[in-house]
């Protein structure tokens, strides 16, 4: 999937309360880059709707903005975390590498055409 | 046509010309007040696979030695635009561009290079895609 810097990366997801007591789990997402000095970056943590043993919802995580730094021809991961209530730990419930894309572009490419210099007047 | 009739072309021509540039040998160069700002019209095609929307700036240095002998040609750099995207071989729309206003303390007489920068997102390089030497001379 193409994006951009500044682009908003999000994910739509359904889970299913595979336990026995009814509970709201948080989400949040983190993303990195191909580039392997690049560590993850962690979105805020969502509030999902509570949900009964056996019962499934469909839920969103917070919206992450790709960094403006992300070169062109860099690839994208990006997990989808969960927590409940009273734990301090998280865990990556799913993870997708090279989900997203940034173009790779370059300058080479351009052809300058009809050059015209002047004076601001 | 005879000599005298040449000479008479040749002087209005050099007089219309001398109007808005100055003349040596075969380079031409426009002439520029101190504190004016350069600027530059310009399209571009996009000659590769994907399309995409470059930055870019505009920069200025002087020709004139500092210091007689030692030449100190510092780029002075104009700040960055952006540019809608152009599609692969397509033609981007006229982009303007201008620069810093030329320094005062340049003097009359100097020559003024100029160049276009690009940068591409996310890109921490730039790259020089158009530049002419002694664009300008100051007046004074």
């Amino acid at each position: 999937m193409i994006v951009y810097p500044g682009n908003k990366v999000n994910v739509r997801f359904t889970w299913t309360n595979a336990g026995s007591v009814f509970f709201e789990p948080d989400f949040r997402t983190a993303i990195r880059s191909s580039d392997p000095m690049s560590t993850w970056i962690e979105g805020n943590w969502i509030a999902a709707v509570g949900v009964a043993p056996g019962e499934s919802h469909i839920a969103a995580a917070g919206d992450q903005v790709i960094p403006g730094d992300w070169g062109s021809g860099v690839t994208i991961d990006m997990q989808l975390r969960a927590r409940v209530e009273g734990s301090f730990g998280e865990v990556v419930v799913q993870e997708w590498l090279d989900v997203f894309e940034i173009p790779l572009v370059e300058v080479a490419w351009i052809e300058v055409v009809d050059p015209e210099l002047y004076v601001r007047e | 046509m005879d000599k005298t009739k040449t000479a008479k072309y040749l002087g209005l021509a050099a007089v219309v010309i001398g109007g808005g540039y100055l003349v040596y040998g075969l380079f031409v160069k426009r002439g520029i007040d101190l504190g004016d700002i350069p600027a530059f019209r310009f399209k571009w095609i996009n000659r590769g696979p994907e399309a995409f929307a470059p930055d870019f700036r505009f920069d200025i240095r002087r020709r004139k030695e500092v210091v007689p002998w030692i030449p100190i040609y510092t780029w002075q750099e104009g700040i960055w635009i952006e540019t809608p995207a152009v599609a692969p071989e397509e033609t981007s729309e006229e982009v303007a561009i201008e620069t810093i206003p030329i320094p005062g303390d340049w003097g009359e007489g100097t020559g003024v290079d100029v160049k276009l920068v690009a940068r591409v997102i996310g890109a921490l390089n730039e790259t020089t895609v158009w530049q002419q030497d002694e664009a300008f001379v100051t007046k004074g």
